[in-house]
């Protein structure tokens, strides 16, 4: 059930997948400003450092995001699939929750910003 | 031996549809680390995967459409298909070309598959969302999609053994 090819394949697909990680784990650190983009446009940026609960309107659907101890997650959302709910609360830079029918995107980035929220 | 008639193809294609769609409202009811987007079991892949081996890559083909928008409307909706279509249509086209070579068994073929069916999807999710950076969770899709595809291309490969043999 096993070719020596198919083990090449594994190991250098695993390989690849250890080494893609690594690369990008030189950009996660702890950041400080969460990025909310609603249909590929910027709706806000919001510092971390203030516990707070966010509501987009975007389109016509609505989520609704908390900060809360520097961590943030997806409270609410009017989407069938709920997938966005679920996924971990983020705080590294780079990382992001999608809410993909929504086409709604946050993201941590490292920026350090002057204003406490900022929207567009 | 005769090769089987078009009849028989097409009920077996209709069957392993069907049992593809069953599959795959099995996957909506088991909760698989929701924390990474785009994860999942692709069980369903192991009737795809069978109908490659036994009739080619039409039949598969139809098979995994045939589930995508059946198990569009039952269960993911307008999204869920695009996503799953993008997916699809990529581990479909590197399943069939690797399958041509004739290098690679069932498992890696199937292991290909899976790695290709994350990825078309996190292309699809890159363009919904506008943004590259959903690609960071590429490297834990690769490693999923490669343990998912070799459980399912044993599965695979156990069950064409299995079949009787007036099928191929």
């Amino acid at each position: 059930m096993f070719k020596k090819a198919d083990i090449i394949l594994a190991a250098t697909l695993i390989a690849a997948g250890l080494a893609i990680s690594y690369i990008f784990s030189f950009g996660q650190s702890a950041g400080n400003t969460l990025e909310i983009s609603c249909d590929g446009e910027i709706f806000g940026s919001y510092s971390l450092e203030k516990d707070r609960e966010i509501t987009i309107n975007c389109g016509e659907h609505i989520n609704k995001v908390i900060i809360n101890k520097g961590t943030v997650s997806m409270s609410f959302s009017d989407c069938p699939g709920q997938d966005c709910i679920q996924q971990e609360a983020i705080s590294h830079t780079g990382e992001t929750i999608v809410c993909l029918p929504n086409r709604i995107l946050l993201e941590i980035s490292g920026n350090t910003r002057q204003y406490d929220t900022i929207a567009r | 031996m005769e090769t089987p008639n078009k009849t028989k193809k097409i009920t077996t294609t209709a069957l392993l549809a069907a049992l593809a769609l069953i599959f795959s409202y099995i996957e909506v009811l088991i909760p698989f680390a929701p924390a990474i987007p785009g994860i999942k079991l692709g069980i369903a892949n192991l009737a795809v995967i069978v109908v490659l081996y036994l009739l080619g890559a039409g039949y598969a083909l139809l098979v995994n459409i045939i589930r995508i928008f059946i198990g569009g409307l039952l269960f993911s909706g307008l999204f869920g298909t695009f996503y799953s279509l993008a997916g699809a249509l990529l581990s479909m086209l590197i399943m069939i070309l690797l399958k041509k070579t004739c290098i690679f068994s069932v498992t890696g073929v199937s292991m290909a598959g899976g790695v290709a069916h994350n990825l078309g999807q996190l292309f699809a999710a890159a363009f919904l969302v506008s943004n590259i950076k959903v690609f960071v969770y590429f490297p834990v899709l690769i490693i999923s999609g490669v343990i998912s595809g070799a459980v399912i291309g044993i599965l695979a490969y156990l069950v064409l053994k299995k079949l009787p043999i007036d099928f191929r």
